[in-house]
């Protein structure tokens, strides 16, 4: 069965004369895995939303969508409602009612089923996603991975033919993400559901796909099977060259032929190909940057445990250097995010010392430690914005400063300036993108001028392009002496722009070293780069590190 | 560990609870109101242990101990004085008693609402209201969901403006006001700008279509009706012999000598009250469960 046919679909949002959608053709089978990608404003949510009746944007549209076989005139509410399933991207507030059980019925009590009839569907869901354990528990008890299985759950209860997610994994730490996917995965193999599913982080669900829709524009510039994707699409756009799963990008950067290698298998599977009898070279260069002997904060013998629970800290010991970017890394619950509150004063040290710059963070007064010493970027931009406009925000930050107002605006200014978000400073915070605003957010964490910054999973919900940006940002503070600690599930971008990398576990830091040696003794918790190369190139961790080996090599 | 009497048909549970505060409400005779508070204890002891214990040192006792001597010191009515008081007032021993079992009384019913709490979860209370209005009983579960995460909200944000230093340093009440408006003010833009994700999941999963039904779990079986029909019996029993049992504390204390109607009454007046108790136990040495 066809579940979409469009043709010629174009749509505008009202007052604006550019399309977000631009003369779109398409057609959708039954039980096809299909992936939709491309960079923030490309118009991908759009066509996700133009898929599923209900959600439907307000705004002009012309063009045809033929949805399961009918026109979109007989395709009732009820039609949509039975036969697609939508997941958002929100963890929190796609949940509607308060406990597992009621979520999962909530759909199929919208359908008008009897009590006996869900009772069963219940049944049957929670055997399939092993929610037993979850049913009787409120939904505020459950972690972000578990509401956004519930809610997947819950859609699929409804037994929906075809199931669209707008990024849904991009509020999850890695392991729930593929734990998730895998899900994803399942329901279309075993079940036979159509998956439509728009993502920025495309390692994992690239190799699961059928096709790959790339969007740029308002336009498809390529719908293909992934390894297919045309060397042409791959040279010319930016978001492709850089989002792609890492074995794609090493294939088209060292412009082989053949075919692309999708997965981390396939991708070590190249280059042992391609280094088969010509490896020479095995160690790469290492830009390691000189960080300053001064220390800029020390954890010594902390220990904390929340109310009601064991200790989360249980002595950990750590230092961070001046003007270095260092981050946090390890599994859910380990205690990163317990650790940096520490650091940061949020949370109380009651059992062992912190020192900020050689004193004890309880000889601070709170003013002097938040003003010009420390500052936190929030994990939740929103949690910082309550002006009509960006720039009444970035005002009350300094309302109660000794500046004149001259010196004010100015540093609002340059602050704006470096950050840049000069070009959206009179819109209101929630008519931004969320790039954008997390680029205000961290405007207004500088406008202090700190010495210390703390970032707790600041790539979350990024694409890569603007992960690029906002690490020059991070690079650029730091060189001027800025100190950076970061909580991050990302190797990649840890990889990549870090100086140093700890591991947490357990309540401890068992392993702390700059990233090349970091990542190069990780098995696991390592990057794509490290992983295709593990056994040919032992201590090569990033791209251009593999890159610039494969090149060196094949030179000979 | 699902057995006993919380997992009964919410009718029931709720019946039973009628009855039980009822009669705590309109019951004068001290053996009634004693029976009713001693099984109100012991039950909750059985539900929450520990927290119990705390709860009747810590509270009850002083409450009924606090309303007695208050009673005997502010009424002055009754023929017994035990002795005339500084400014000239009697104290009486009528006074005294009935402060007493007034204080019985009220500690019985705050007992018996800490039982409800623990029984009538908040999902029994949504299908109660569902069997009058789904929609009401919509509400109610949003609402519930809503709460912990406007909390959780909260405390973000006071972290987060703590932590770009917004508000650590303001002294005094307006500046206090100030900053507290301001994160009130975050909270209403952030959660009026998620909730639209709230309502594109409920458009998208159905709501709104014709019919919809409300979702329960409960199975009305032969031991739910005969529980029903018990607590109901035991609550007319409470209204028709309340002028039988009735005990007055004013001029004197006048208990009616009992005969055997009444202490028939009173056994099954007490049977019942002890009917949660005695489910929980029977039912756990059934399924030979040990805690």
């Amino acid at each position: 069965m066809v579940n979409y046919k469009i043709k010629n679909l174009s749509f505008f949002y009202p007052d604006s004369n550019t399309p977000a959608l631009n003369d779109i053709n398409l057609e959708i089978e039954q039980g096809e895995f299909i992936v939709v990608c491309g960079k923030s404003g490309s118009g991908k949510s759009t066509l996700l939303r133009m898929l599923k009746p209900e959600l439907t944007p307000k705004g002009k549209s012309k063009g045809e969508i033929i949805f399961f076989e009918k026109n979109k005139n007989d395709f009732s509410q009820r039609d949509s409602a039975r036969n697609i399933g939508f997941l958002l991207q929100n963890t929190e507030y796609q949940a509607v009612t308060h406990s597992v059980r009621s979520e999962l019925a909530f759909g199929l009590e919208n359908l008008g089923l009897d009590s006996k009839t869900i009772r069963l569907r219940i049944a049957e869901i929670s055997a399939y996603f092993s929610l037993e354990d979850l049913l009787d528990k409120k939904i505020s008890e459950l972690s972000g991975g578990q509401k956004q299985f519930v809610c997947l759950a819950s859609i699929v209860a409804m037994n929906p033919k075809a199931i669209i997610l707008d990024e849904p994994t991009s509020q999850l730490d890695p392991v729930s993400a593929s734990a998730f996917l895998d899900t994803v995965r399942k329901l279309r193999s075993e079940n036979g559901i159509t998956i439509i599913i728009s993502e920025h982080r495309l390692e994992n669900v690239i190799p699961l796909a059928d096709r790959i829709i790339i969007m740029e524009d308002g336009k498809i510039i390529s719908d293909c099977k992934p390894e297919n994707i045309s060397k042409d699409v791959f040279y010319k756009n930016e978001f492709v060259k850089k989002s792609m799963p890492l074995p794609m990008r090493v294939h088209s950067h060292l412009g082989l032929d053949g075919r692309m290698p999708l997965s981390i298998a396939q991708g070590h599977k190249m280059l042992e190909h391609l280094m088969a009898d010509k490896l020479k070279y095995t160690i790469p260069s290492k830009e390691v940057r000189e960080l300053s002997e001064d220390n800029a904060i020390q954890m010594k013998n902390v220990r904390y445990a929340y109310e009601n629970s064991g200790y989360v800290l249980k002595g950990i010991n750590l230092t961070v250097k001046k003007g270095s970017f260092t981050a946090l890394m390890g599994a859910n619950g380990a205690g990163k995010t317990t650790a940096l509150s520490l650091m940061s004063g949020i949370l109380e040290c009651k059992s062992g010392k912190i020192k900020i710059f050689e004193k004890s963070i309880k000889k601070y007064k709170p003013a002097e430690l938040y003003n010009g010493m420390l500052a936190v970027l929030p994990q939740k931009c929103e949690s910082l914005f309550a002006g009509n406009t960006v720039r009444e925000d970035l005002e009350s930050v300094l309302k109660n400063s000794d500046l004149s107002k001259e010196e004010r605006e100015k540093r609002i200014e340059s602050i704006s300036e470096f950050t840049e978000i000069k070009s959206f400073l009179d819109r209101h915070p929630y008519d931004i993108s969320g790039g954008e605003m997390q680029r205000a957010a961290l405007a207004m964490v500088l406008l202090k001028q700190p010495k210390i910054i703390f970032l707790d999973e600041p790539t979350k919900g990024m694409d890569n392009l603007f992960k690029i940006k906002f690490a020059e940002k991070i690079k650029e503070l730091c060189e001027g002496g800025v100190t950076v600690v970061m909580v991050s599930h990302d190797t990649e971008f840890c990889a990549e722009y870090c100086d140093e990398c700890a591991m947490i576990f357990d309540g401890l830091c068992v392993l702390k070293e700059n990233k090349y040696d970091f990542f190069a003794q990780n098995f696991f918790y390592t990057t794509a780069a490290n992983k295709i190369s593990r056994d040919i190139f032992p201590t090569a961790v990033t791209q251009g590190q593999v890159l610039e080996l494969c090149k060196k090599n094949l030179q000979n | 560990m699902k057995i006993g009497f919380k997992y009964l048909h919410p009718f029931a549970d709720l019946m039973f609870f009628i009855f039980s505060f009822i009669l705590c409400l309109i019951a004068t005779n001290p053996l009634i109101l004693i029976i009713s508070f001693v099984s109100g204890a012991v039950y909750d002891f059985k539900l929450q242990k520990k927290k119990t214990t705390a709860y009747i040192l810590k509270f009850i006792l002083p409450l009924i101990l606090l309303i007695t001597v208050f009673n005997g010191l502010f009424s002055h009515y009754g023929v017994t004085v035990l002795f005339v008081m500084q400014n000239g007032n009697n104290f009486t021993l009528e006074a005294l008693v009935y402060g007493l079992i007034s204080g019985i009384r009220i500690a019985g019913m705050l007992l018996w609402l800490d039982c409800f709490n623990e029984i009538i979860t908040s999902e029994k209370i949504i299908f109660i209201f569902g069997r009058f209005s789904p929609r009401l009983a919509l509400i109610i579960s949003m609402v519930l969901r809503f709460i912990p995460l406007i909390r959780a909200q909260s405390s973000e944000i006071s972290n987060a403006e703590k932590g770009i230093g917004n508000g650590v340093e303001v002294s005094g009440f307006i500046g206090k006001i100030r900053s507290a408006s301001r994160r009130l003010s975050i909270l209403v833009s952030w959660t009026l700008e998620k909730g639209i994700d709230t309502s594109d999941s409920m458009r998208a999963r159905g709501y709104g279509l014709h019919g919809r039904t409300s979702y329960n779990d409960y199975v009305f079986s032969v031991k739910d009706a005969l529980i029903t029909v018990i607590s109901f019996a035991a609550l007319v029993l409470t209204f028709v012999s309340d002028r039988k049992l009735s005990a007055s504390y004013n001029p004197i204390i006048d208990i009616p000598t009992p005969d055997a109607v009444s202490v028939i009454l009173i056994i099954f007046f007490a049977s019942v009250l002890l009917m949660p108790l005695m489910i929980d136990l029977w039912e756990e040495k059934r399924w030979s469960i040990t805690k």
